[in-house]
């Protein structure tokens, strides 16, 4: 039952990210007063790039040729080593947060690597800012997890969430809304989304993400587009159990409660992200030369939520 | 109300006086700033309705009205009157760039945590530990006005530095006697306001609003 | 009526009259309110010394109280207030500010003069230290606007300077208040006495932890910026030269001493509760340090009035030397030397605004031969210079000499030796821009015209150049004067 309900975590999750995608695609149109595609149409775009034949770039080897392959394989395995709809997944006593973030690295450096063989301007120039916004994010997200850690003493997932659960007041502290005000900046800025980058555009000088993987096409950019859109819901889905771990079921026993695990998955990450892209219709991207002021600021939230853990007593009901 | 939600609320109410006070560091917009300031005005003037609420003190509360109409209505009010309502209304000339000026936010933090442990140890209460905010808030206000030249931001720096002080006051004894506190008030109200008027003074003689102009004395 | 009201009274009555001012404008009978209100303090000065010499303290609801040393304080406040209020006639005659904005009108001015004096007023007589806080606040407010009187460039940039440096240095002071109280709450005072000096000095000993140490600290920094000392000097003779003369004089001769003073009650604090190491360790660089500046400054100055805020800020700093040594003799010879400077600066300020007046330049190039061209004035300028130098008989030579006793039988030699080589270079200095000043051959197309002087304004000086000629001869009467201060501070050889 366990592995079954892994497997059952990792396609939810394969499923619902396209559709996730398109309900932000829908909620921003719909608030811009646009009536914007289906929600079905990430699935159909996926489907239509699969059938599609593969041109390669003159010149370019195997970083090119592996890029998105290991860039969703490394999201995949993401998948498995979060606990999102059940805590006590196989292994869960060994996956730590650190594991996440190193894994959520390889993915964007391989598909970095990737930009770069194509030798082209668009695609060198995407690969060093989402590095350079890769290395930024990494001090703040390794901040807000040592917050995290305090708590429950653990830097493992499963033990955090777990403690979340058993003393659920503990969330109502300031230093678990500067770790969550921290964390979800550092989402945002890993899912490449507004105001670090801007995920509808190919035409701006401004692109990070899209410029990376222009080149990309054909079932490659299915994987890759496929594997950016688990990021961003196996991100939320993190970030959503960390903090607001209710629903989520504790073994894998009973049919019950994983099936009232995955409904309560799905409308917390459909919530947040509804949320997120109801937020971005009132942002604009921000310069380039301003994403540090952003990220330094989500690493402040991080370290002010260490401090504060340390100063501040825990209260107790 | 119980101790316990008291502290949880105190706690989000002075973390939201501190973050307030850091906002300011990262705004440009004068404006906004000023904006920032009515904001960390009122948290602190949650400060003082609630410990008044929680000790049932009416002087307290009357108190935190009195601070929220001359901090959070008052001092803005006439600290906007020093930003030009025509030409720049940027805070851009800086001694110290954005993202540094948030790392050293962040350290100040730290040290105001190091620097106020003896007086926590002193009386640790649950109340008494969140002094290291106040402090930090402190900190950060006489970081704005040794780093910043345009002179709303140093009066707005200032006007922080003096919420900052009362916010110390709030957590550490509930405020201090009514008296010096109305006084205070008094004061520093006049004092943003002598500040003001010198500054408008200084502008229609000199077109300027950066400190950094102000050379005609020296040695 | 209490003798005790009277305290309350003497913070009153200015303000009083500067409301009196504020409806019916500065004419004949609010000139008059206003001397009477500074002579009312005088008298409170003394009847607080005679109930002082029967061991009484008037106390006045846990807010304000009157010792031996409030009393000197207070004393040298009508001195120089009424010196101040008199020459400030002269000068509103000869700067007529525009009358249709009240910051610069002659209204205006005597009203922000009668609340600095309220406001010292109420520092000088405070027992609560927060309220002694709110006096301090109220004197830089109240000067910010007599600073920026003139209405020039400098002058307002000269406020401006002043008003940031001051205020934010109380404003530290102001958390030290804070963190005082929170300390002496937790030793078991009762909230209503928490702040009270008296109190405080009482309950001193059950303060000895690291929060008094902290408070006292800031209080020392915050209060240490209003007396000019360093490094918080910078405004002292920005503001001091850009003011009208009347306001230097009062802000040289008495709101520093007054800001002294506190510093001097606070000594008294941290000696019964924290013991006077630290504390006097930080004041004394202090006061070397501000020694050292000032002579430095004073070698090379090319501005008649900064020379001469300079020499207050080396007096400031000797004064801040006495408060660090702390033994009795010290305490006795730092407030002889409040008293004299006092006196001594209030004349020289109002004689350099009457040069400024004729002269319309304050560079030491543009003033020669002021013997010939001013007898008068040149006199009254050798009589305040000298007093400032300390030369007997006038009383700073007795302060000068009862501090650098105080060093030697506190064995702080190497002190010693820097404050009187520092002095050495100060006098030295002040003397030679003096006599070229006084005596200098005019320069080739110079002005030589004679300077005029108002028969009134020579009684005023002549009236302030006697006193403080008739103090300095007076030695037993003074003596026993500032012994009683230094009592009132409770120090005991």
């Amino acid at each position: 039952m366990s592995y079954l309900s892994l497997i059952l975590q990792i396609t939810l999750i394969v499923v619902i990210s396209p559709l996730i995608g398109q309900l932000m695609i829908k909620i921003k149109s719909k608030a811009e007063g646009r009536r914007g595609p289906s929600l079905l149409q990430g699935v159909r775009e996926l489907g239509k790039l699969l059938k599609k034949g593969e041109i390669n770039p003159i010149g370019t080897g195997s970083a090119f040729a592996l890029a998105p392959a290991i860039y969703l394989v490394s999201t995949l395995v993401l998948s498995a080593i979060i606990p999102l709809i059940a805590l006590k997944l196989p292994g869960s006593s060994n996956y730590d947060l650190f594991w996440v973030v190193g894994i959520l690295l390889i993915g964007t450096i391989a598909l970095g690597l990737g930009g770069l063989d194509t030798a082209t301007a668009f695609g060198g120039m995407g690969a060093s800012r989402e590095l350079m916004v890769a290395a930024l994010i990494e001090p703040s997200i390794l901040m807000a997890i040592y917050a995290l850690s305090i708590r429950a003493n653990s830097s493992n997932i499963f033990k955090i969430v777990h403690a979340t659960l058993s003393n659920p007041q503990q969330i109502a502290s300031p230093q678990s809304a500067l770790a969550l005000i921290g964390l979800v900046i550092v989402v945002v800025a890993e899912a490449g989304r507004i105001p670090i980058d801007n995920p509808s555009t190919h035409l701006e000088l401004t692109m990070i993400h899209e410029a990376m993987v222009l080149e990309v096409n054909g079932p490659k950019l299915a994987m890759v587009k496929l594997a950016s859109s688990m990021r961003l819901v196996i991100l939320i889905g993190l970030v959503v159990n960390l903090f607001f771990p209710i629903g989520i079921s504790y073994s894998t026993s009973s049919v019950g409660s994983i099936i009232l695990g995955i409904v309560a998955l799905v409308i917390k990450v459909s919530l947040l992200a509804g949320l997120l892209a109801f937020v971005e219709v009132f942002l604009a991207k921000l310069r380039l030369f301003r994403v540090p002021e952003l990220l330094a600021g989500s690493f402040v939230f991080g370290f002010l939520a260490v401090t504060a853990s340390y100063f501040l007593p825990v209260i107790k009901a | 109300m119980s101790v316990g939600s008291f502290t949880s609320l105190f706690y989000f109410d002075i973390g939201a006086f501190l973050f307030f006070t850091m906002a300011i560091a990262w705004r440009k917009s004068l404006f906004g700033q000023v904006r920032l300031l009515r904001a960390n005005a009122i948290a602190l003037f949650l400060l003082g309705l609630l410990s008044g609420i929680y000790a049932k003190d009416a002087a307290l509360i009357g108190l935190s009205i009195v601070i929220l109409l001359v901090r959070a209505y008052g001092i803005p009010t006439i600290i906007a009157r020093a930003i030009p309502h025509s030409g720049d209304q940027w805070e851009s000339t800086r001694v110290v760039n954005t993202t540094a000026s948030i790392l050293i936010v962040a350290a100040i933090t730290a040290f105001a945590y190091i620097l106020t442990e003896p007086l926590v140890a002193l009386n640790p209460t649950k109340r008494i530990a969140s002094l290291p905010v106040g402090v930090s808030a402190l900190l950060i206000a006489v970081f704005l006005i040794v780093t910043r030249r345009r002179i709303a931001t140093q009066l707005i720096a200032f006007a922080l530095f003096d919420n900052a002080i009362s916010a110390c006051a709030f957590v550490l004894t509930e405020g201090v006697p009514l008296v010096v506190e109305s006084g205070a008030l008094l004061d520093v109200l006049l004092l943003i306001f002598v500040l003001v008027a010198l500054a408008s003074n200084m502008r229609s003689q000199t077109q300027s609003m950066d400190i950094a102009e102000l050379r005609e004395l020296h040695e | 009526m209490n003798a005790s009201d009277l305290l309350g009274l003497i913070v009153l009555l200015p303000i009083l009259v500067s409301v009196a001012l504020y409806f019916f404008g500065w004419n004949g009978a609010t000139q008059k309110m206003e001397v009477v209100s500074v002579l009312a303090i005088g008298v409170a000065s003394v009847v607080i010394y005679l109930d002082s010499r029967h061991g009484k303290l008037l106390q006045f609801h846990n807010l304000l109280s009157g010792d031996a040393l409030t009393a000197i304080l207070l004393g040298l406040t009508c001195v120089v207030s009424t010196m101040a209020i008199l020459a400030s006639r002269e000068y509103l005659e000869r700067h007529p500010g525009d009358q249709t904005k009240l910051v610069q009108s002659n209204k205006g001015y005597a009203m922000a003069m009668q609340i600095f004096i309220a406001a010292m007023t109420l520092a000088v007589v405070s027992d609560n230290l927060g309220l002694t806080w709110v006096g301090i606040e109220a004197t830089t407010i109240s000067t910010a606007f007599l600073v920026a009187h003139k209405a020039t460039t400098k002058a307002s940039e000269a406020a401006w300077k002043y008003v940031i440096i001051c205020s934010f240095g109380i404003t530290i002071a102001f958390f030290g208040t804070v963190i005082l109280y929170f300390s002496a709450i937790n030793s078991g005072m009762s909230p209503a006495n928490a702040l009270v000096i008296h109190d405080l000095v009482k309950n001193a000993s059950h303060m000895r932890n690291n929060a008094t140490t902290l408070g006292l600290g800031l209080l020392l920094i915050g209060y240490a910026t209003k007396v000019g000392l360093f490094p918080f000097h910078t405004w002292l003779a920005d503001a001091h030269s850009q003011a009208p003369a009347p306001v230097s004089a009062l802000m040289s001769g008495v709101l520093l001493s007054v800001a002294g003073g506190v510093l001097l009650r606070i000594s008294e604090i941290s000696r019964l509760s924290i013991g006077h190491k630290v504390f006097s360790d930080v004041l004394m660089t202090m006061g070397v340090a501000t020694i050292v500046i000032a002579a430095m400054l004073l070698v090379r100055q090319k501005d008649y009035k900064r020379l001469y805020a300079y020499s207050s800020l080396e007096n400031m700093g000797l004064i801040a030397v006495g408060i660090a040594v702390g033994s009795k003799i010290a305490i006795y010879g730092l407030i002889i030397q409040i008293v004299g400077h006092g006196i001594s600066k209030g004349i020289v300020f109002i004689t350099t605004g009457h040069i400024y007046d004729e002269l319309g330049d304050t560079s030491i190039d543009s003033l020669r031969s002021l013997s010939h061209r001013s007898p008068i004035l040149a006199t009254f300028a050798i009589i305040g210079t000298v007093g400032i130098l300390g030369f007997p008989p006038f009383l700073l030579f007795g302060g000068e000499t009862s501090i650098a006793f105080g060093l030697i039988r506190s064995h702080d030699i190497i002190a010693l030796i820097i404050v009187a080589g520092a002095l050495l270079i100060a006098a030295i200095s002040i003397y030679r821009h003096g006599i070229a000043m006084l005596f200098g051959p005019v320069g080739p197309g110079q002005d030589t015209r004679p300077f005029s002087i108002k028969t009134r304004a020579t009684l005023m000086l002549f009236g302030a150049s006697l006193l403080s000629l008739l103090l300095g001869i007076d030695g037993p009467n003074v003596t026993t004067i500032a012994r009683a201060g230094a009592n009132a501070i409770g120090v005991s050889l």
